[in-house]
């Protein structure tokens, strides 16, 4: 989800007045976008997109989108004439960021707002629909101050040297990347290269660093300009072509006269951007499945119509479907279909008991461990869910353990969530704690997983099904565990013998591995034993545990 | 024929014999032992009783409720010495010490407040004290300072030494005395409550009914297997218990309300027909994400969202890995375009914690499965989340689906309402959302009355052809993930989630909660 600002003023004026805050929202909420919150005072409306729809992330996208649904008219085809404008890429450039694309925007008349409304377009498609600026990369410039032909190429970045925007004074690549804000944000992007871009005009004048930063000179837009010109750089042709026709589309719609641009390749040539329309038939039948409601061939179009698409004209069964140029979204015919589910209403449908008969069943895993839980249950024992995830200090610090492997993940926003557990009991311990001021004997239990290494498994993990029990009370000792033990194991009538351990959680001498026979092979399940008084002081526990934790991966067949 | 009253006379008999009958041994014991005339002491009924503080004090209580007795409440104040006083009373009061110092004649007041082994403060009380008992003067020669002078009379500073000490062994009156001691810090006060009880009428007339019966052993208070043997409780009365008397309470073993949840949830799925699942939480990028057309560069795919272990698994370019491949790039001639991007087979071998449980879903698609079918799972997933009431870094999702020929939205909206309305959930509405691998998609929104306002509940769509494609699925299939916890804090009323889950939630709601309590 990205968060975006509409300006609402602007939303009113394009919408022609016709406009109440609860009924955009509500027209939103169906259409899939919701509305976040809205700023009475400054006029702003949050809403949140989903990733999808980059041609959504800003107030003229939203317009566009609403007039489409209230059927208010409006200028649909892009118009856009040929030109003289070409940019030059030379052959160097494919090796780093291969591909650009660009358009010019004539006659515009921008306000504050207007300015700052492409602003945070730039920003939220960098953000999103750019992957951070690695698939593609938007520089806009003051037109009239540009001499064409362009020139795309690459240089040492010692040798790039331009005052970059926001800058007073002139500055090598070097240091643009090791001293500015967006240098150090985007310098990773360009780090494998020796030779970087550079985008500049015929006078030999920088427009841009990309991905990195424009000119002060050429790359700054204001209010007072009359025409623009959009460049896309990008790894990824397909990227930075979507990306222009969205910058193209918004600017098209800020009154200005677009003209194409040519890219000159050193083996080809492009003239961008690239506003055919796609045309997709559509069997109305399928969507009416899909749905499951009946359509007919009047409501279809007239849906396809309030959501932006053009239909050609009649009552046949297929209808070619016009795809607006910017939406980059449409992969399939489900996803026109969808947007016809979405102009017809969700909550619309009557919901309808499919005829489709199955046996249910439980998982072995429920079966077995609902028998278990039951039986530990009438034991007295109180249950327990604690989180998997938890901190190395109390999974292995406080118990006194050092591992031999741990389970990290990378970049955890907790410390408290920074490694997955291999035992269950360093948390029933923390349970304890946490509930210290109940009366004793407090005895907990949970039935529940931990990741272990299993080669047998295509990740090399696979998880270990646990039931681990605390007891703690005055007299808690060995002797607890070991009847614990024994009811469990009768239970699924498994015999075992017990081989001291030493472990430091445990009291030395009251310490046991489980070894119990299953399927005629021994295997070592688990641990018993008394909880060791420094392990219980690290805790802050201050009346004895015994503690059992046994794996019931074998014992339950999983 | 109405009966006619009992005569009152007769009708206050019985009442006194039922009551004569409820009386333990010990009651009876403790009734015998005090008076109508005077208060008796706690502590000399006890003696008397033989019962021991505790054990008298419940009697006297159940007593007093027969309105048998009334007990009385006094305040005892104790006067102690102090460590400092008891120091006093082993050598020299402060005041002896300035008036032994006035036996070589008299001394200048500044001089006396400087005498070794008391304090200023001291040695100015004790002045005060000296003059009061008119043992010394001060006198002022004009031009030199004030001078003390010592009467002859010591015999009062003894006499006030033994006083100090019967005070100390708790001899009454002194009052002047123990306030002037304990105002110096020489003794304290402690005060201690002393009850004693005395019959009331009633009760005086049931002591004197007792002594004359033969109740005096009184009635049966446990029956023992000893009695049922040798039928002696036939010639025993059974004591009448006080019915109306609180008792402790009791707790035995609970099962966790989030884990009560989760069995109702498989209850309800397995009665319409769903099989259960289960997978592991460490799973490749492959099977979390790219298997059900996720693209690489996908925001959810990023650290901060999902969990990588930083450890890649080996994938073998099977079928599938290749379909999945060419399905995400291409379109594979589903009629889709697919993402038009290079797919990575590195990318889709590392390791993250599974972020949803989809995962167990496709890997039962690869497995091969036939339609119709309906499956379930309730499972942890994990998200790189910061922590804070309404989110955990791994929480639990209900995840299902069921395939099947000309499946469409309306049964995928039937499936919803029906598994809600178990929970008496029944104003849902829902939102078109966007999943890379639902289309249509929709996020589901029940109304929870008490916050008033709508909550995201869960997430579900209809498979897209392209995430059906590598596993050659022709039926369609509807398929949810709700999110448990967000349930569970419906209906437990619990707005912190670790209220719900983890090893900070309190015993008492583990051990107490109510099914009448449970908000359907």
């Amino acid at each position: 989800m990205t968060n975006v600002e509409i300006d609402v003023n602007r939303l009113k004026k394009e919408l022609g007045g016709k406009f109440r805050i609860e009924s955009v929202e509500d027209i939103l909420f169906s259409l899939g976008i919701e509305v976040s919150g809205y700023d009475e005072k400054e006029k702003v409306m949050h809403i949140e997109v989903t990733s999808d729809r980059s041609d959504l992330l800003s107030t003229f996208g939203i317009a566009r989108m609403l007039k489409d649904y209230l059927q208010i008219s409006r200028q649909r085809k892009l118009k856009i004439k040929n030109s003289g404008l070409y940019i030059n890429v030379d052959r160097s450039v494919s090796e780093v960021r291969p591909f650009i694309a660009a358009v010019a925007a004539r006659k515009l008349r921008l306000d504050d707002q207007s300015v700052k409304e492409l602003m945070r377009l730039q920003e939220k498609l960098h953000e999103t629909f750019c992957n951070n600026r690695t698939l593609a990369s938007i520089g806009l410039y003051s037109f009239e101050k540009i001499k064409f032909p362009l020139h795309y190429f690459t240089q040492v970045p010692a040798n790039i040297t331009f005052v970059p925007l926001g800058e007073s004074k002139i500055m090598s690549g070097d240091q643009i990347l090791a001293n500015t804000e967006m240098g150090k944000k985007y310098a990773n992007i360009l780090k494998d290269h020796k030779l970087h871009p550079l985008f500049t005009d015929d006078t030999g004048e920088v427009l841009s660093y990309p991905p990195i930063i424009n000119s002060n000179k050429l790359g700054k837009i204001t209010a007072q300009d009359t025409s623009i010109l959009v460049e896309v750089t990008g790894t990824n042709l397909e990227r930075v072509h979507s990306v222009l026709k969205l910058m193209a589309e918004v600017l098209f719609e800020m009154g200005g006269e677009l003209e194409y641009v040519n890219i000159k390749y050193a083996n080809s040539t492009d003239k961008t951007p690239d506003t055919s329309e796609t045309v997709k038939k559509l069997r109305i039948e399928q969507a009416e499945k899909l749905i499951g409601v009946q359509l007919g061939a009047r409501l279809a179009r007239k849906l396809l119509v309030k959501m932006g698409y053009t239909v050609n004209p009649g009552s046949g069964s297929i209808i070619k479907v016009g795809v607006p140029f910017y939406r980059h979204d449409i992969l399939h015919n489900v996803d026109i279909m969808d947007d016809i589910f979405r102009a017809y209403g969700a909550n619309k449908l009557v919901p309808e008991a499919p005829n489709v008969f199955t046996v249910g069943e439980e998982s072995k895993f429920a079966k077995k461990s609902g028998f278990l839980r039951n039986a530990v249950i009438g034991l007295g024992f109180d249950e327990a869910l604690t989180l998997a995830l938890t901190s190395e200090k109390a999974q292995y610090t406080d118990m006194g353990i050092t591992p031999k492997q741990m389970i990290k993940v990378q970049s955890a926003k907790s410390n408290e969530a920074e490694i997955m557990r291999t035992n269950i009991a360093p948390e029933l311990l923390r349970m304890l704690k946490a509930n210290d001021r109940y009366k004793l004997p407090i005895k907990l239990f949970e039935v529940n997983d931990v990741v272990v290494r299993n080669p047998a498994s295509d990740t090399g993990y696979g998880n270990d099904t646990r039931l681990c029990a605390v007891i703690c009370d005055l007299n808690a000792n060995f002797t607890s565990a070991k009847q614990l033990l024994n009811f469990v194991l009768m239970l699924f009538g498994i015999q075992y013998r017990l081989e001291s351990s030493t472990n430091a959680m445990f009291i030395e001498g009251r310490a046991a591995k489980v070894l119990a026979k299953v399927n005629g092979n021994e295997l070592n399940i688990g641990e018993i034993g008394e909880i060791h008084p420094q392990v219980l002081s690290n805790i802050g526990l201050e009346s004895p545990v015994a503690s059992l934790e046994i794996s019931l991966n074998a014992i339950f067949g999983l | 024929m109405p009966t006619a009253p009992k005569d009152s006379k007769e009708h206050e008999d019985a009442k006194e014999t039922e009551l004569m009958k409820s009386l333990s041994e010990e009651e009876i014991r403790t009734l015998l032992a005090l008076s109508e005339k005077e208060h008796l002491s706690k502590e000399r009924l006890s003696k008397d009783t033989g019962l021991d503080n505790d054990k008298l004090g419940r009697v006297l209580l159940h007593l007093e409720n027969k309105k048998l007795i009334s007990e009385k409440k006094e305040e005892q104040r104790r006067y102690v010495l102090t460590k400092q006083g008891e120091k006093y009373l082993d050598t020299k009061l402060p005041e002896e010490i300035v008036y032994d110092s006035l036996a070589s004649g008299g001394k200048p007041l500044d001089a006396l407040t400087t005498i070794e082994g008391i304090t200023v403060q001291e040695a100015r009380a004790a002045i005060g004290i000296l003059k009061s008992l008119g043992l010394a003067a001060i006198k002022q020669v004009q031009g030199s300072k004030p001078v003390m002078h010592a009467e002859k009379n010591a015999k009062i500073l003894e006499k006030r030494r033994e006083e100090i000490k019967e005070i100390a062994s708790g001899k009454s009156g002194f009052e002047a005395l123990k306030n002037e001691l304990a105002k110096r810090g020489i003794m304290t006060v402690e005060i201690s409550s002393e009850i004693s009880a005395v019959l009331t009428d009633f009760g005086a007339s049931i002591k004197e009914k007792l002594q004359k019966s033969n109740i005096s052993s009184g009635a049966i208070n446990a029956l023992t297997p000893e009695m049922i043997k040798n039928r002696s409780w036939e010639k025993l009365q059974f004591r009448r218990y006080d019915i109306h008397y609180p008792v402790p309470e009791i707790s035995g073993g609970r099962e966790h309300p989030l884990k009560w949840l989760e069995n109702t949830c498989r209850q309800i799925f397995v009665g319409m027909g769903f099989k259960e699942m289960r997978g592991d939480w460490v799973e490749t990028s492959f099977w979390n994400m790219d298997a059900m057309f996720i693209p690489q560069n996908h925001p959810s795919r990023t650290v901060q969202d999902t969990f990588y272990i930083g450890e890649s698994a080996r994938i073998k370019p099977d079928k599938i890995v290749n379909a999945v491949k060419s399905v995400q790039e291409t379109g594979a001639g589903t009629g889709s375009t697919g993402y038009k991007m290079p797919w990575s087979i590195d990318e889709a071998a590392k390791l993250v914690l599974r972020s949803h449980t989809t995962d167990i879903t496709y890997r039962l698609f690869a497995s091969g499965i036939k339609p119709p079918a309906k499956y379930f799972s309730v499972g942890r997933v994990f998200r790189n989340e910061t922590l804070d009431r309404m989110h955990l870094a791994e929480f639990h999702q209900i995840e299902g689906f069921v395939t099947a020929d000309g499946l469409n939205m309306r049964n995928l909206e039937w499936y919803l309402k029906e598994f809600y309305s178990f929970f008496n959930i029944k104003k849902l509405k829902f939102m078109p959302t966007y999943n890379p691998y639902t289309e249509p998609s929709i996020e589901v929104y029940a109304y929870h009355s008490r916050l008033e306002k709508w909550l995201e509940i869960g997430n579900s769509g209809i498979f897209r052809p392209e995430a059906q494609h590598p596993y050659a699925l022709k039926t369609t299939t509807v398929a949810w993930g709700l999110a448990l916890e967000r349930l569970a804090s419906l209906l437990f009323d619990v707005s912190d989630i670790r209220q719900l889950v983890g090893h900070e939630v309190d015993l008492g709601f583990i051990r107490n909660y109510k099914y009448s309590e449970i908000k359907f």
